[in-house]
């Protein structure tokens, strides 16, 4: 059974230092929603508030449109992953995946069974009687996720379980967590500080920073309006062009504006509106290069813009440094922002 | 009252599991802690009738010419022995933990024995090298060895293997990028050693110094064997105490006692902040370079000091085993025969001390490690968290003789005056274990405490701070996960807690010399009195007794530990 869970109001403070200040979130059940945000941010500290590991200092969570704020959390009925796996070392896998079930008065074949089906389903059937320390960072990830959803949980709280793992096994167990989440439909909070992690696998990103939020919508939304300068800096790249600039080159009216670097087009032919640059530096990406270029207009100031060129056309149009070329900002593309 | 009504109503069965637990590890140290000390305290200001004086017994106590020399003798005694327990400390974890010397395994046990042997043991091997029958004497060498020489040389040897263990924890903490760095500079070994060495032990050689000094400022046992005349504070509250039954000039020695303890912890604890925060987990560990000078140097003080430790065990073991030294070398056992000596009650005293140091070793572990569970792994019940943790660690700054006082005056008392409630007083439950071997098993829980609780609390805090919350995620009580996971991981730690309460229980006597009685007379206390009437040889061969059992007890636990790791 899937349940949602609203947050409504929620302050947290550690010895004057706030945590949490006045948040609150809607989720729906069998939504997998992202918390994204900088160090410190809390993150975790409303994951372990929604686990009832610790109390609000304010506000309310409810489970299934009913006030759990002051429940345990062995009653609330969710499963956990830590980045550190937190498996018990002197346990065997299938052990570690059983320890919640044995206190249920369950039967030791039912035990068994279920047991069993967790481990086909993470695909690590093979490695039931061994020890932690003899499994790798991903397979011990995995068990940890089998014990989590071992005791059949309504929620899933993952905090940034992904990023003590190495770059390939990181993305191989993004698919697995997401296919296993679609498939029991169970609602799932997720806190990373990556935002590649969020942009594939949320169907809602929640960007924290300062204890506040900042912005919650899909990966599409965030990505390609975000709403404030701080959510736009902290997902995906951004030219950011101060007031000034904008007016001078009669970009837009507001306080500040930005475009993302992939959206810059680059070309050795001048355009109407398209701007003068002269390309200070190149660096290869793989399948994009990043070309810095400077936009020159007389005394009041250049313009540094960062552009993302595409590896098809860097082949075909070879840009040399040094060399003067002219960019074309998109008015479409542009976003302004009311805030500096 | 409506809030506390829900209070309760929210609390679940484990929440009160905990509260229990971890108020019962509360009322334990204010009992038999803050109690006792307090009893001390008052005492101190009261006359023999009980009534306050103020700091009437400590000007009397400041007036006496021979008490006033007895704290100019034990500042000398403590400070020599310090500087030399020290400084051969110092070279020889220096040696062993970065230079090239063989066998470090055997000259770091050997190094260790004097922490399984009574303190007496040191003072009567030094009687028999250079006391007036010594073998040194005989062979010429004339030494004043009663009075500050003996307490010197022996304190010297009894702070060796404690100051030794904290150097070399100080000195694996090196990292080896900083003298990398220094020699792709060129520098010499004498600044690597005054810029790199030196800074980086720093905190150790200070806790190393502070430590040596309460040691050797507060033991009993060395001074009462070969101090003669010269008189040292320990002494000098037994003489009071037992002697004269001066309870309230014991006090206030006591008290006197106090201090260098108390200073000592208090700059034990800043130095152990600074030397955790010095080293991260980035550090490199040392590579021993090998030099021949250097190492042969090494190898030869290793080999010295080794020497020194085996001559006087040796002795200590030869005169056991004889008849009568130094006329009569025949050999035998009659010495070891329990049943003859201290006129029968020998074996009653080593049966008690073996018991003693079983069940303090059971009982202390079972509660330091209870403590040290409920203070780490706890959210809840702050106030009384915090509270648990500063008595835990309390029991370091006192001295085993201000414990064996405050005890002898708290259990003593069969019944306490409420302050300014004339005509009440307060039944003392406790008077009843006067006499008894539970007297003694609290006195040593307590003077033992804060290590254990500290081992504890280490291995606690090295375990994945998760574990308790996937429990809770899973709706498994935390007794559950404390049997299942946290007890098997910590079973090392656990093991070391109980040998080190039995080690210490057992050889102890600075704080159970006040408190065993004719009823209940233990090995220690025995050896104390046997030797000041004369029968050095059935005392040094129950020292041996019980230097043999330690290292029994010791060997044991080695093989275990090494057993465990193998199979990992
Ligand atoms: N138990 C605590 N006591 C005191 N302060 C705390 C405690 N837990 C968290 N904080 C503080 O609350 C703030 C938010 O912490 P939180 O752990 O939620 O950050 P986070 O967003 O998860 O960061 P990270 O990405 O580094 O894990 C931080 O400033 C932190 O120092
Ligand atoms: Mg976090």
């Amino acid at each position: 059974m899937s349940v949602n869970l609203r947050i409504s109001n929620v302050s947290k403070v550690f010895e004057k230092n706030i945590a949490l200040n006045n948040v609150s979130l809607d989720i729906q059940a069998g939504e997998f929603v992202c918390l994204l945000g900088p160090s410190g941010c809390g993150k975790s500290t409303l994951l372990r508030l929604i686990a009832g590991l610790d109390k609000p200092n304010e506000g309310s969570i409810y489970i299934n449109d009913r006030n759990v704020t002051n429940l345990p959390p062995a009653r609330r009925n969710f499963g956990i992953m830590f980045q550190s796996y937190a498996l018990f070392p002197n346990l065997t896998a299938y052990e570690n995946v059983a320890y919640g079930l044995r206190n249920k008065k369950m039967r030791n074949q039912d035990i068994e069974a279920r047991v069993d089906r967790l481990f086909h389903m993470i695909k690590l059937d093979s490695a039931k009687k061994r020890l932690p320390s003899q499994l790798s960072g991903g397979e011990q990830q995995r068990v940890a996720l089998a014990r989590a959803l071992a005791t059949e949980p309504d929620f899933l709280l993952l905090d940034e379980p992904l990023s003590a793992l190495d770059a390939k096994v990181r993305i191989s167990l993004r698919k697995e967590i997401c296919r296993i989440q679609k498939e029991l439909g169970l609602t799932t909070i997720m806190v990373t500080h990556d935002q590649d992690e969020a942009l594939t696998m949320a169907d809602r990103i929640i960007v924290m920073n300062k204890s506040v939020v900042m912005q919650e919508g899909t990966p599409e939304e965030i990505y390609e309006h975000p709403e404030n300068p701080f959510v736009a800096d902290f997902i995906g790249s951004i030219n950011f062009i101060d007031k000034e600039k904008c007016k001078l080159y009669g970009l837009c009216e507001q306080e500040r504006a930005a475009i993302r670097p992939e959206k810059i087009e680059l070309s050795r032919t001048e355009k109407e509106a398209s701007l003068r640059a002269q390309i200070k530096e190149i660096e290869f990406r793989g399948f994009y290069d990043r070309i810095t270029v400077c936009v020159s207009h007389g005394v009041q100031g250049d313009m540094i813009l960062l552009v993302d060129v595409p590896f098809r056309m860097v082949k075909t149009m070879q840009f040399r440094i040094g060399e003067v070329v002219y960019v074309n900002l998109p008015r479409e593309e542009l976003l302004g922002f009311k805030t500096a | 009252m409506e809030k506390l009504k829900q209070k309760i109503m929210r609390c679940t069965k484990e929440d009160i599991v905990r509260a229990i637990a971890i108020y019962a590890v509360v009322a334990f140290l204010l009992v038999f802690l803050v109690c006792p000390l307090c009893t001390l305290f008052v005492k101190a200001f009261q006359n023999k009738d009980g009534a306050f004086v103020g700091f009437a017994q400590f000007i009397k106590y400041f007036q006496s010419k021979s008490l006033i020399q007895s704290i100019s003798h034990t500042f000398f005694v403590a400070i020599m022995s310090t500087i030399i327990s020290v400084t051969l400390a110092f070279f020889f974890s220096y040696a062993l933990s970065r230079k090239n010397v063989p066998c470090k395994g055997f000259f770091q046990y050997i190094g260790m024995i004097p922490i399984f042997a009574p303190t007496m043991l040191l003072g009567i091997a030094l009687i028999y090298l250079f006391g007036n029958k010594g073998i040194f004497t005989a062979l010429g060498l004339k030494v004043a060895l009663y009075g500050k020489v003996g307490i010197i040389i022996a304190e010297s040897i009894y702070c060796f293997p404690v100051a030794t263990t904290i150097l070399m924890v100080a000195f694996s903490a090196a990292d080896n990028r900083l003298y990398e760095a220094a020699d792709t500079m060129g520098t010499s070994t004498l600044r690597k050693m005054l810029t790199i060495t030196i800074p980086n032990v720093k905190y150790g050689l200070i806790s190393a110094l502070f430590v040596a000094f309460t040691y050797s400022f507060t033991d009993f046992g060395a001074p009462s064997v070969v101090g003669g005349n010269y008189n040292v504070l320990a002494t000098d509250v037994y003489k009071q105490v037992v002697g004269q039954q001066n309870f309230n000039m014991g006090a206030v020695v006591g008290i006197i006692l106090l201090f260098p303890a108390v200073l000592s912890f208090v700059v034990d604890r800043i130095t152990n902040q600074k030397q955790s925060a010095a080293i991260n987990s980035k550090s490199v560990p040392y590579q021993i370079k090998p030099d021949k000078k250097s190492d042969a140097l090494a190898t030869a003080f290793c080999i010295c000091i080794t020497l020194v430790m085996v001559i006087f065990f040796a002795v200590a073991l030869f005169a056991s085993l004889i008849k009568l030294w130094p006329y009569n070398l025949t050999f035998t056992i009659s010495n070891y025969d329990l049943t003859k000596i201290a006129s029968g009650s020998g074996f009653t005293a080593f049966k008690n001390s073996i018991l003693i140091s079983l069940i303090t070793a059971v009982l202390g572990t079972i509660v330091t490690f209870v403590g040290a569970y409920m203070i780490e792994k706890n959210q809840k019940f702050k106030t009384s968290r915090r509270i648990a943790y500063f008595l835990s660690i309390t029991p370091l700054a006192i001295p085993g003789t201000v414990i064996g006082l405050s005890f002898i005056m708290f259990f003593n008392a069969s019944q306490f005056n409420i302050p300014f409630m004339d005509g009440y007083a307060l039944q003392n439950p406790f008077h009843g274990m006067y006499g008894t071997i539970w007297i003694l098993i609290l006195a040593n829980m307590i003077h033992f405490y804060s290590v254990p609780f500290s081992t504890a609390t280490t291995s606690l805090k090295r375990l994945d701070k998760e574990f308790e919350t996937v429990s809770e995620s899973l709706a498994v009580p935390f007794y559950r996960t404390l049997g299942k996971v946290t007890l098997p991981l910590c079973l090392p730690a656990i093991c070391e807690m109980w040998v080190y309460f039995f080690v210490n229980s057992l050889v102890t006597v600075s704080a159970v010399v006040f408190l065993a009685s004719p009823t209940a007379p233990i090995a220690s206390v025995i050896i104390v009195s046997m030797e000041g009437a004369g029968q050095t040889a059935p005392a040094v061969a129950m020292c041996m007794l019980l230097l043999f059992i330690n290292l029994f007890v010791r060997l044991v636990y080695e093989a275990i530990r090494g057993r465990s790791n193998k199979k990992k």
